[in-house]
């Protein structure tokens, strides 16, 4: 590798399958789970924003180490390495948003369902 | 838990925000998508603003000379340094140098994006519906229309600043179209030149836009969309385009509780748009484009913030001295919308014609746009005006010219 | 006695509301005035360019304003002519005329059309000016009893036809609506200084 600055961790592209596999599979699970009862697709949802906050700390960890590496910045290598991983830690912010946004409609859905004036 | 219910509880009790938050809004315009885009627009500026907040903290305006290397998302992958301005050298350190830089200014940007979007949305949608026709609807509207002017106008900004090439092809035809602008013997130009100081981009003209974009812009935002969120807030929103009026009475009457049922859905709403934008960013960012500094050598071909584009098109298209004014008419129009659409119903089958005009409307911004990407312009256009000038404004020298020979 | 004490309160909201709008607005004043430039406001502008003034005199005019002629022979050179909170893009070249002899001269790079930086042609001698934004054409006419503007009807009558003056950067294509703005120069010693500028 041409990289002044090595990477310890996971490569980019398995955690964009991790991500992806992740955020898929809750997103899923979720939506299914809303249909049946909001209260366990909270729970669902929790789980998976664990580990999903869980992933995107891991991520920013591997980006703090590449961009406070000295010489980091020398070649264009490097940029384009601090480009992908906050493209994915993007991706696994987008995610934990998106289980959120879900939950929260989902409680409006229910509470619509529950009727008028209910609270 | 419980003990933390009971504290929200207390919160809501004794800072008296049951009042508030449990006012009752009206269902069918969470239901109708025609009622969404206004939410979208809101949110985008207060995402904006916060990310704005923090780029402005790492930006440094200027254009003394620099030097960056190529911006990676453009496929360049040479070990050459460039010569930069200042600006485009500190966006160069917000986007690719600083660990989650990258991300805050995608957000920005897209969200920008999608800001500029939904406001236009917007527009249109209320113009089918001609919310305005309901009592304080046309305050409303006008609050709108300024809004709608000071938001293309952030993202012309904020597309200058990092004073990248097309950032400065942006800023330059926008300090010299307005020479163009002379209809009533009000010399726009000038007046460019008298506030700016300089018709080519300097330090000064810089700082005035970082201004404008950071400051003075969005306080006027700020202000206008607080009067017109107060104005939703006691005057409701624009009643369904139904003809029938008990029915429309009756999706009026049906209402439910601002919290918690209008509140979930809006955060849901806000998260949702948060997750779409981080998506943009992690599937489709957008470059840095590359740098220029004055004196270099510019590549052809120009390109204009998009929200613009239509315009440019336009002027590019129709004579200049025409053309130039053609936003200031579209917004005029849009201000006495209100006066003209007066009479009959509110819904979509008596208003047929204003339906139209507002599919017109958007079409004209529509057409541009896509135009302006599609098309390009032929290079032998010959403007209708010509101005012919006598030799003391068009002569390199006051007397006769003085040869310099071997 | 109720209508008399209404009456008052509202002279008084009156007088207390003017005041306080007459003194914003004179607060207003010098926030706007310091913003403006006075001195561009008065300059004269005619044939959509405005005069600007960057020395009286040849014998005292800055050295940054100027470009010697031997750096002229190696190609056109590019200068920021900087006065006050101004700039104007410039472009020094050697002119070569009809006549064999080289001619200094100066133009404004911002684009008549919409005011994209120009980019200068001809190599080592100054020939005409290229926009990239939407390909208008600026060529300096390089014959001393001027370029005619029509060169079939300059066949005919050469000397009734309307001739271009010699170095103006007229255009030859493309929508520019006026020939490209001049800087005027003098020459003092082995260096050519710009003394006056159009924008
Ligand atoms: S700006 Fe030069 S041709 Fe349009």
């Amino acid at each position: 590798m041409m990289l002044a600055v090595e990477i310890q961790g996971l490569s980019a592209t398995t955690l964009t399958y991790v991500t992806a596999a992740v955020a898929v599979i809750g997103a899923i699970s979720v939506y299914g789970l809303l249909h049946v009862d909001r209260r366990w697709a909270s729970y669902t949802a929790l789980l998976f924003e664990a580990v999903l906050a869980a992933l995107f700390a891991y991520t920013t960890n591997i980006i703090y180490a590449l961009y406070s590496a000295p010489g980091f910045g020398s070649t264009v290598e490097d940029v384009v390495h601090g480009v992908t991983y906050q493209r994915i830690a993007a991706g696994i912010l987008s995610a934990m948003l998106f289980l959120a946004a879900l939950v929260s409609i989902g409680y409006y859905m229910e509470l619509q369902k529950r009727g008028v004036g209910h609270e | 838990m419980k003990a933390l219910i009971r504290l929200w509880e207390l919160i809501l009790e004794r800072f008296h925000l049951k009042e508030f938050l449990e006012h009752p809004v009206p269902r069918f315009s969470s239901l109708n998508p025609l009622y969404w885009f206004g939410d979208v627009a809101a949110m985008s500026f207060f995402i904006l603003a916060i990310t704005g907040f923090a780029l402005a903290l790492l930006y440094t305006p200027g254009l003394s000379l620099t030097k960056t290397p190529p911006d990676p998302l453009l496929g360049h992958n040479a070990k050459e340094v460039y010569d930069a301005t200042e600006s485009y050298s500190s966006v160069y350190k917000i986007t690719y140098l600083t660990p989650l830089g990258f991300i805050l200014r995608q957000i920005h940007l897209w969200s920008a994006y999608m800001m500029i979007f939904a406001t236009l949305a917007h527009f249109f949608a209320k113009f089918i519906l001609g919310s305005y026709k309901r009592r304080g609807g046309g305050a409303l509207w006008l609050l709108g229309v300024l809004l709608g002017v000071l938001t293309i106008g952030q993202a012309v900004l904020g597309y200058i600043l990092p004073l990248h090439l097309d950032g400065i092809l942006a800023i330059q035809i926008g300090l010299n179209l307005f020479r163009y602008f002379d209809y009533f013997g009000i010399p726009v130009g000038q007046l460019v030149l008298s506030v700016l100081g300089s018709l080519f981009v300097t330090d000064q003209v810089i700082k005035m836009i970082y201004v404008l974009h950071i400051l003075i812009v969005p306080a006027i935002i700020l202000v206008l969309l607080g009067l017109k969120i107060n104005g939703i807030l006691y005057g409701g929103v624009a009643p369904p385009p139904i003809k029938d009026e008990e029915l429309r009475r009756k999706a009026m009457e049906e209402k439910e509780p601002f919290y918690p049922h209008r509140f979930a859905l809006m955060v849901g709403q806000l998260l949702l748009q948060l997750s779409v934008i981080l998506l943009l960013t992690a599937m489709t960012p957008l470059p840095l484009l590359e740098p220029w500094v004055p004196g270099q050598e510019v590549p052809p071909g120009v390109r204009p913030p998009w929200p613009v584009m239509w315009y440019y098109t336009y002027v590019k298209m129709i004579d200049p001295f025409i053309s130039v004014g053609l936003p200031i008419f579209l917004v005029l129009f849009a201000m006495v919308v209100p006066l003209l659409d007066r009479k009959g119903g509110i819904s979509i089958e008596e208003r047929w014609v204003w339906v139209i005009i507002a599919i017109v409307y958007i079409a004209i911004i529509g057409y541009g746009t896509v135009l302006g990407f599609l098309v390009d312009i032929p290079k032998e256009l010959t403007p209708l005006t010509r101005i012919s000038v006598p030799p003391d404004y068009a002569v390199p020298y006051t007397g006769t010219p003085q040869a310099v020979g071997p | 006695m109720t209508m008399v004490d209404e009456d008052r309160r509202n002279v008084l909201k009156i007088f207390i509301g003017s005041s306080v709008a007459l003194s914003l607005g004179a607060l207003t004043t010098p926030l706007v005035g310091s913003v403006i430039n006075a001195k561009a406001l008065a300059l004269k502008g005619e044939y959509s360019s405005v005069e600007v003034v960057l020395c009286e005199n040849v014998d005292n005019c800055p050295e940054e304003y100027s470009v010697p002629i031997s750096e002229l022979r190696q190609g056109p050179k590019f200068v920021l002519l900087k006065k006050g909170n101004m700039a104007i893009p410039a472009v020094f070249g050697l002119v070569k005329a009809a006549d064999g002899k080289e001619y200094p001269a100066a133009y404004n790079t911002v684009c008549t059309h919409f005011g994209c930086p120009v980019n200068p042609t001809g190599g080592k001698y100054l020939t005409g000016f290229v926009c990239p934004c939407h390909g208008s054409f600026f060529n300096i006419c390089n014959n001393p009893n001027g370029c005619p503007e029509n060169p079939d009807e300059c066949a005919k009558t050469p000397d009734k036809c309307k001739r271009r003056p010699f170095l103006e950067a007229y255009v030859t294509g493309g929508p520019a609506p006026r020939s490209l703005r001049p800087i005027k120069v003098v020459v003092k010693g082995d260096r050519v200084y710009a003394v006056k500028a159009y924008i």
